[in-house]
């Protein structure tokens, strides 16, 4: 009985829904509808296609649509004469890099298909700050300010800003498609604040943050980590968190590991990447960062090892070698102290001196000695002279020590002063994995490549 | 209660299965009636073999305009009265309509409109981030025989275009649109004091005229006229956006108007005559005058804020016991030394500053001591009569300027304190600078001149 109850009120129910369903087609023809779609056939629309939309299936979207932008914003449409040369950046720097590494099926599956392009950057009102670029749905992304285009060397900055904003805000789409993994916010916890603007650089940086941009929340921190270890390198990376305080040092490198674990879990390896990334950086941009010689005037060490694994595996000059093995057989030798010689360092102290470090150990006590070198240091060229200079200071290792080694070590000091002796300084040695890419630098002679030494860096603060 | 929910009940299975049958309202789909509106302004925009001449009012700035031609694969190309580069490069940039709110035509790569919507102020001007409030998107208004009237989608500004002529065209392909820019500008360079004459009633009023042509944001692209009424002592003014036309000017946005009359644009009336014109098509031909329009007495002060009577023994301008006055006052001076190392007094240029709100006059004697800059400030208090007639009050003054008003009493005590002035524009006869004069009424003879 209860059941036939349940059965009736069903029945009732269902009909209640049935009976004023009124079916009437609509009777929609979307082909009728005014698609805005501009469409012409110039040469660039068939660079653009060709570059882009064949092998990419990424669409270019140059013509001004408000919509892509906001409607409140004031932006202005895009010089026609600027998109091949800004989509030329795209591909050498971006595209190119990630192709190379990450391989064709990840770049065409992960690049964003929407390239948006914005002649001026996007204000919200006379009080903001410029909108240079976005990313949108795992999918967009939109670079603002194209009307800034200059052809190179003038166009240095215009062209690394487009890499720092693209980098950044692929970043994003990264993380739109794979979660940010849990552990990174911890890391830098407690030290994000917004508005990130009320936060200078330098106590960013201090903080452990690659920007002040970075520190607003950790998912800006995220995508401003990769970009900066991709277009400005290793070497400039290393500096910042050398620069820091310890823990902002401590901090940075941590965010960094943490990003190459992220990359190696989407199958790519983020320092062949950031590798790939740096040479165009070097080669075509002329990025001082991304050379060798700037960091000479920084304050940084090169420890040079001829047993370590790096010059085992990569050789070493043997006009180098020569001078290398007297001095250790000499520090060796010198009568009643029983030395061993273990490596030497060239410490970068200013952009005008330097001084060559002698470690050795007398049984397990190690000892410094240090002799000072003037230096003259041309960025533009990479070309280093040194000579002769003063001690730095009244210790053991610029007085008693440097004395008693003295004699061992002349050659080396007599290799690297020689008066007609100019060395050419770059990343060294050539080859090198990409792990240790910009972690090694070297100096060759100038007019003889084959004589040339490298070390391992570290920079100091 | 129950009477109620049956009620309830009943209204309900009524209102349920009610059926309102749609009925269009016109004979087409909305997306039919928009592609026919899209297609009316592709067809009107591209049908002009011409072109079209087109103005337009920024919102913050002032007014621009353009030669326009639209062809069938999106192209645009236009002049404008931006700069000269505009206004001789035909630059060519896409444009598109679509469907938007309304019909939209939208000048989707760089162009001169752009240049008004850029927020980077360093390319034109006009107000950083935000540039001169003018748009890029444009939604159709309506259409005449001749003409074709859009709103700026943001801005709300008329972006009114009419076809031009081949004659037209022709001039602006021949650089005629710099030459007719150049033309007016000179004309009000080089013509002193602009102004036209309004006949209203028994009287006539004459209106000045200024014009700024610069790209200034706050100031450019404007034309005022100001003027006395009636009264000859209120002064009135207006100010509208213009923008060139290869035949003169047109006042935007609904014209000019002053005294009730809607000035709409400046022809050439031939070669060397500029006329204006109301809306209902009177010539008003713009006349020079020598002299400002506005007396000299009601700018004192408020506008013009200095007098500065040079450093002559003699001048046009001055009168005879002037003369002879500052000269006696010019030697006294060298009795006296104030400053380190001594020198002599040596009496230069005398600065005569007024202020119109306060009724303040400052007298500042230039009167290097040897090789040391050295002055003397005397402080008065003024009154103007309605006709401008001024009479000072010497206020309190310095221990120098004390000691040493003695020797300057032949200018001061004697003239300036006492007597009653009236001040006029003065132009110099061989430069032709306008200059101030100021005379006294009592003696005749003590007139003197100073650059305003």
């Amino acid at each position: 009985m209860k059941n036939i109850y349940k059965l009736l009120t069903l029945t009732a129910l269902i009909a209640m829904l049935i009976s004023c369903r009124k079916t009437e087609e609509l009777n929609v023809d979307y082909s009728a509808f005014n698609a805005d779609n501009p469409t012409t056939n110039t040469p660039l629309d068939q660079w653009l296609k060709s570059s882009f939309l064949d092998p990419y299936n990424i669409e270019v979207v140059y013509r001004y649509n408000r919509y892509y932008h906001g409607n409140s914003a004031n932006v202005t449409p895009t010089k026609l004469e600027n998109i091949q040369p800004t989509m030329q950046i795209v591909l050498d720097g971006f595209i190119n890099p990630y192709l190379k590494v990450a391989g064709p099926t990840f770049t065409k599956k992960y690049m964003p298909k929407e390239w948006v392009l914005f002649g001026s950057y996007s204000y919200d009102d006379a009080n903001a700050d410029g909108v240079a670029g976005t990313a949108a749905a795992g999918r967009r992304i939109t670079l603002y300010g194209v009307n800034d285009y200059q052809p190179l060397p003038s166009g240095q900055f215009y062209a690394w800003d487009r890499h720092r904003i693209m980098h950044h805000e692929f970043g994003h789409i990264l993380n739109q498609i794979i979660p940010i993994p849990t552990d990174f916010e911890a890391i830098s916890k407690g030290f994000y604040k917004q508005p990130y603007r009320e936060t200078s650089t330098e106590t960013a940086h201090a903080n452990g943050f690659v920007t002040a941009y970075a520190s607003g929340v950790s998912t800006e921190d995220y995508a401003e980590t990769i970009s900066w270890s991709l277009i400005n390198g290793q070497a400039w990376y290393d500096y910042w968190a050398a620069t820091a305080s310890d823990e902002g040092k401590v901090r940075l490198n941590l965010k960094q590991q943490n990003i190459i674990n992220y990359y190696k879990n989407l199958g790519i390896d983020f320092k062949a990447l950031q590798k790939e990334v740096q040479l165009y950086m070097r080669n075509t941009l002329d990025l001082r960062e991304s050379k060798f010689p700037y960091w000479l005037s920084q304050k940084m060490t090169m420890t040079i090892d001829n047993s370590s694994l790096v010059s085992v595996n990569y050789g070493v000059s043997s006009a180098f070698s020569s001078v290398y093995n007297t001095i250790r057989t000499n520090v060796n030798a010198i009568p009643g102290y029983g030395f061993t010689f273990n490596n030497i360092r060239i410490n970068f102290t200013t952009p005008t001196t330097a001084n060559l470090e002698i470690s050795f150990n007398q049984g397990s006590g190690s000892y410094l000695a240090n002799f000072g070198l003037t230096m003259t240091l041309n960025q533009t060229t990479g070309e280093v002279k040194f000579g002769n200079g003063v001690a730095g200071g009244t210790t053991a290792p610029w007085v008693g020590n440097a004395n008693i080694v003295k004699s061992a070590i002349q050659p080396m000091l007599d290799y690297l002063t020689a008066s007609t002796t100019i060395f050419i300084a770059d990343w060294m040695p050539t080859g090198i994995t990409a792990d240790n890419f910009m972690k090694y630098g070297g100096l060759y002679v100038k007019g003889a490549p084959t004589n040339y030494f490298y070390g391992s860096l570290v920079f100091n603060r | 209660m129950k009477r109620l929910l049956i009620f309830i009940a009943l209204l309900s299975i009524l209102v349920s299965c009610k059926k309102t049958s749609y009925v269009a309202k016109f004979d087409k789909t909305p997306q039919e009636r928009a592609a026919d509106q899209i297609s009316l302004v592709s067809t009107t925009l591209t049908s002009a073999p011409n072109g079209w001449i087109a103005t337009l009012p920024t919102r913050a700035g002032g007014g621009y305009a353009f030669l326009l031609t639209f062809d069938n694969e999106q192209n645009v190309s236009m002049y404008g009265d931006l700069n000269d580069a505009s206004a001789t490069t035909f630059a060519k940039s896409y444009y598109r309509v679509k469907q938007d709110i309304g019909t939209d035509l939208v000048f989707d790569s760089y162009s001169y409109l752009a240049m008004l919507n850029d927020p980077n102020s360093a390319v034109l001007g006009g107000q950083d981030k935000i540039g001169y409030q003018s748009d890029i998107d444009f939604t159709y208004d309506r259409v005449t025989t001749d003409s074709i009237i859009f709103i700026g989608k943001k801005y709300r500004q008329p972006f009114k275009l009419v076809k031009a002529t081949a004659a037209q065209r022709a001039l602006y392909e021949a650089n005629g649109y710099k030459t007719a820019i150049d033309k007016f500008k000179t004309f009000f360079s080089t013509t002193k004091n602009p102004y036209i004459e309004i006949v209203s009633g028994s009287t006539t009023l004459k209106a000045g005229i200024t014009v700024n042509s610069t790209n200034s944001l706050a100031a450019g692209k404007r034309i005022s006229f100001t003027g006395l009424l009636a009264d000859g002592k209120t002064t009135s003014g207006a100010t509208s956006k213009f923008a060139f036309k290869i035949d003169g000017v047109d006042l935007l946005g609904g014209g000019l108007i002053y005294q009730g009359i809607t000035f709409v644009k400046f022809l050439w009336k031939d070669a060397t005559t500029l006329a204006v014109y109301d809306s209902t098509g009177k010539e008003y031909i713009v006349k020079s005058n020598p002299t400002p329009l506005t007396p000299l007495h009601l700018l004192l002060g408020a506008g013009y804020n200095t007098v500065s009577v040079p450093n002559a023994t003699t001048y046009p301008g001055w009168g005879s016991d002037f003369v002879t006055r500052r000269a006696t006052a010019a030697q006294g001076l060298t009795r006296w030394s104030i400053t380190n190392p001594r020198g002599a007094l040596r009496l230069q240029g005398i600065v005569f500053t007024f202020n119109n709100v306060t009724k303040r006059l400052a007298i500042v004697f230039d009167t290097p001591d040897g090789t040391n800059a050295f002055s003397l400030t005397y402080n008065y208090t003024y009154t103007k009569t309605e006709a401008g007639v001024y009479k000072f009050t010497l206020g309190t003054i310095g221990g120098n300027e004390s000691a040493i008003g003695g020797d300057l009493a032949v200018l001061l005590a004697d003239r300036i304190q006492v007597d009653t002035f009236t001040a006029d524009y003065f132009t110099h006869p061989t430069t032709g600078v306008l200059m101030a004069q100021l005379k006294s009424i009592e003696h005749p003879d003590f007139t003197f001149t100073g650059a305003l």
